[in-house]
């Protein structure tokens, strides 16, 4: 049977999705007390409204219940529904996912609240920009195979400013990167970096782009014209970056490109790849409202982790017949 | 006057730009089949220990090997030492096929690194190849290539060939024990 076998999987976690569903069920249950309180707490500001509007004998009176509903409501949805979605959020990460990542891949390990680091980011070459406000979450580390693995959301956002026709400047936040960003010890030993980035300008400019690629340097023209016309490569060293990108890899990032969708950046430096997937779904979470051990919810995180996990195989990271351990 | 020689001067500075440009590709190509050279020179020093270790196990094949070891006298870098390193490469495939047949030598330390050690040159010469092929394309592109054609002409650059697998290599390897 497959290690992916949803099934399976629900087997080997039933004790933590047994655990999970009755705190589910208290969660659900304080969100049902939750809604009382907060009709009356919008039934306690309506009456104060009234009072002021009988009062005063001015409509504007009806404002006095405003501040009661809002300070009210926000106390409520805290206590009652954030609180508990955050709680039951964190365990379903920290029991439901571990457990399910250590029975799919034993070397695996998953930390929800770490990232990889915001200097990994900047040092991974895919990005040339530093971001102004980063954060991550959703780390898995480890050995798949014979493969030091490590990966996670990662958000990271660049600072700008614009001015409006009065003059006011207003500050703002550009999405530079949102999604995976995997790492992995490459099988081969090399010295210079190798980029395979989006082919942006050839695909919107044709001859043109081809043209103001070479300005970039370092161009290297592969041989797959599938591959060419996805990834633009570069690299100082010609003869590593066919060592590194063979034809069998231009093929396998041709079909990792075409499963990830557009947008994916990889590079080759330190005896690592480094993979940026752009994703705007938030990965690797629970649905209160669907129970613990609910076959649809394991299905979509087994898919997410196999959407990840399979890069090894896919990039046959694992085939270790050169020099390098 | 100066018109003519404003035009002069363009002309002058686009003959230099295409000359440097071919000078440019010429050397990325001859780069290339440098480092072909390279590695063939690792495999090369890799081969008598290969021979060695496989020596008591595979008694036909090591004769096989040191005669071909043996043919490879033409100079670095000529096209016939490139034939010789082709029929070098295949045997040491072969001797390499034979270790399937001895599980000694299968679990034999020395044999098992200068196993990976001869995949990590293979890789290496087929990296150089298909570089040198993309240089040589690149020249082959300047040389034939309108208007790059009319200054080839001029300084007598020709196009360059590829390197070929012989259609005898993209056939299986037969170990005969």
């Amino acid at each position: 049977m497959s290690r992916w076998d949803i099934d399976q999987a629900l087997v080997a976690v039933s004790d933590e999705a047994r655990e999970l569903e009755a705190v589910r069920q208290q969660v659900l249950a304080e969100r049902a007390a939750g809604k009382q309180k907060l009709l009356f707490v919008f039934g306690g500001a309506l009456v104060v409204a009234l009072g002021f509007l009988t009062g005063s004998g001015s409509p504007l009176g009806l404002l006095a219940g405003l501040p009661v509903a809002l300070i009210g409501g926000a106390i409520v949805h805290h206590v009652y529904f954030a609180k508990g979605a955050a709680r039951y959020q964190a365990m379903f990460k920290r029991q439901f996912v571990s457990r399910v990542v250590k029975a799919i891949e034993p070397g695996m390990n998953y930390e929800p609240d770490q990232g990889i680091s915001e200097q990994l980011f900047s040092q991974s070459g895919l990005f040339s920009s530093r971001p102004d406000r980063y954060s991550c979450e959703d780390l898995f580390h480890g050995r798949i195979g014979e493969t030091e693995v490590m990966f996670s959301e990662v958000h990271a956002e660049d600072r700008r400013t614009r001015r409006d026709s009065k003059g006011n400047t207003e500050t703002y936040y550009v999405t530079i990167f949102k999604g995976i960003l995997f790492i992995a010890d490459f099988h081969k030993d090399f010295r210079s970096p190798v980029s395979v980035m989006p082919d942006i300008a050839e695909r919107h400019l044709g001859w043109i782009g081809k043209k103001l690629q070479k300005l970039g340097g370092n161009l290297q023209k592969l041989e797959n014209p599938e591959f060419e016309q996805m990834y633009v490569v570069r690299g100082e060293d010609p003869v590593e970056a066919r060592y590194i990108l063979t034809p069998s890899m231009q093929e396998q990032l041709v079909e990792l490109g075409k499963r990830v969708g557009d947008g994916l950046k990889v590079v080759f430096r330190d005896s690592q790849v480094c993979l940026a997937i752009p994703n705007k779904e938030d990965w690797f979470e629970g649905d209160l409202h669907k129970p613990a051990g609910d076959r649809q919810q394991a299905a979509k995180l087994m898919s997410e982790l196999k959407s990840c996990f399979m890069i090894v195989d896919e990039l046959d990271l694992n085939t270790r017949i050169w020099t390098k351990d | 006057m100066k018109g003519l020689l404003i035009a002069l001067g363009v002309l002058v500075s686009v003959v230099i730009l295409y000359y440097n440009g071919f000078v440019s590709r010429r050397n990325a190509m001859r780069n290339a089949f440098a480092s072909i050279d390279v590695q063939l020179k690792k495999r090369w020093d890799l081969i008598p220990n290969l021979v060695e270790t496989v020596k008591g196990f595979a008694k036909h094949e090591r004769e096989v090997m040191e005669s071909v070891i043996a043919a490879r006298h033409a100079p670095a870098g000529s096209k016939e030492r490139f034939d010789c390193e082709e029929q070098i490469a295949a045997q040491a495939g072969r001797l390499l096929a034979v270790a399937e047949s001895y599980p000694e030598l299968k679990s034999n330390e020395q044999f098992l690194l200068l196993q990976r050690n001869l995949t990590e040159v293979e890789s290496q010469i087929s990296a150089s190849r298909r570089a040198y092929n993309a240089a040589v394309t690149a020249w082959n592109e300047g040389v034939e290539a309108f208007p790059g054609v009319l200054f080839a002409r001029v300084f007598k650059f020709e196009r360059a060939d590829w390197f070929e697998v012989r259609s005898e290599e993209r056939g299986n390897v037969e170990v005969s024990l």
